[in-house]
């Protein structure tokens, strides 16, 4: 009998495995401290000099160290495993952030980013489908977009692909759009909140409504301040929580066009789709809220949060990957570029009426 | 991670949450005093 020469799976026993992100998760630590490293030098020299240097976050050197290495010498496979893993310390940063907050302000300021993440949604999804549909693109492309700018990036056009059956390249060019857009948002939205001299409160909210992708909402938001950091988190996290009731509406607009029935349990679907990180970050906030953490120990969890994104910034240059993003398609990049400033102004517009109105 | 996460049946959400609360739970027991930053 012939055997065709099918190739062999590599066999790596599960010790090996859990080792394997080491390397990676090494470099995401030594290009966020080399972050930290050129903000201090700088503050330092800036002191002895007695000159008036702006405060760079080691964020956005981070970010810059991490993209300049990717897009240069290019990062090696033995690094791949453990910057893959930039969205844990993401997530667990977020939950343990959770410390910082108490539920009385999560209430008042939660409420605040409801409403403004309702507006936000309805405005966003609107207006990316009705640009999608005056630029030519595709139904299930325009989704995908509006879905991505809408909601929270990569995640939700990953869930919304699964549920509206699109293919695997309208997913990417999407993808590549919105994380070029949230790229180009690190560097000019802290430009932006300082000519408007926006409080830490209100470009902490920007930052969560108008940046579509997690790490980079986080990430805008920390170079600003460690408050704004704070409230981009906060909103960001609004957003995601309402994944599910997106997804699912676009879900059910697709089995409607297609004269098919959605065969799923709707609570079921939403619960499926919900970010489970956002309930651990409710849970550590209930904790801090009944002072079941004293002082030292609240700044202890701030600190370790501090020291996962550190990692996760790392992680955000490192897989932006310019000559993969500028070889997807010009015109979804123009659709979501157009829409992303149109939002961004709308959602400052609104950011700046709250901020009166409420007084942040 | 998804090798971790495959065998054990979790989502990322779920390992970060767990991992979270588990820093907590050494930090809030006195076994972690001080992080520096």
């Amino acid at each position: 009998m012939a055997t065709a020469a099918l190739p062999q799976p590599r066999l790596v026993s599960f010790p090996q495995r859990l080792f394997e992100p080491l390397p990676g998760i090494a470099l995401l630590a030594a290009i966020g401290l080399l972050g930290k490293f050129i903000e201090q030098r700088i503050a330092i020299y800036g002191r002895t000099h007695h000159l008036h240097l702006p405060n760079i976050e080691y964020v956005l050197w981070a970010i810059l160290i991490g993209v300049v290495v990717a897009n240069t010498v290019g990062v090696p496979k033995v690094f791949r495993a453990g910057i893959a893993t930039y969205d844990f310390w993401l997530k667990t940063g977020i939950v343990l952030l959770g410390a910082r907050f108490l539920v009385g302000d999560l209430a008042l300021m939660g409420s605040v980013s409801l409403v403004l993440v309702v507006i936000e949604l309805a405005l966003a999804i609107s207006f990316m489908t009705w640009l999608g549909r005056l630029f030519g693109l595709n139904r299930n492309l325009s989704a995908l977009l509006a879905v991505g700018s809408s909601v929270c990036g990569v995640s939700a056009i990953i869930a919304t692909q699964g549920a509206i059956e699109a293919d695997d390249e309208d997913a990417s060019f999407a993808i590549a759009a919105i994380l070029a857009l949230g790229a180009i948002a690190l560097f000019t939205f802290p430009l932006i909140g300082h000519a408007l001299g926006m409080s830490d409160h209100a470009f902490g909210l920007w930052s969560g409504l108008a940046v579509d992708n997690t790490a980079e909402a986080v990430a805008t938001g920390a170079i600003y301040s460690d408050t704004a950091q704070k409230f981009a988190v906060l909103a960001k996290t609004t957003r995601n929580a309402m994944i599910g009731f997106v997804v699912l509406g676009f879900a059910l607009r697709w089995a409607a066009s297609k004269a098919t029935e959605f065969k799923q349990n709707k609570a079921q679907f939403l619960w499926t789709k919900f970010p489970k990180f956002v309930l651990g970050f409710l849970l550590i906030s209930a904790l801090a809220s009944l002072h079941i953490f004293d002082k030292g120990q609240t700044a202890a969890l701030g600190n370790l949060s501090r020291w996962a994104f550190l990692l996760t910034f790392a992680g955000v240059g490192l897989r932006t990957d310019i000559r993969a993003m500028a070889k997807q398609g010009f015109r979804p990049f123009v659709v979501g570029a157009l829409g992303e400033v149109v939002i961004a102004t709308l959602t400052l517009g609104l950011v700046l009426g709250a901020s009166r109105v409420a007084h942040f | 991670m998804t090798q971790i996460r495959k065998r054990f049946h979790l989502s990322l959400d779920s390992i970060a949450v767990w991992t979270a609360l588990a820093l907590a739970v050494v930090v809030r027991l006195g076994l972690i005093k001080k992080v520096p930053w």
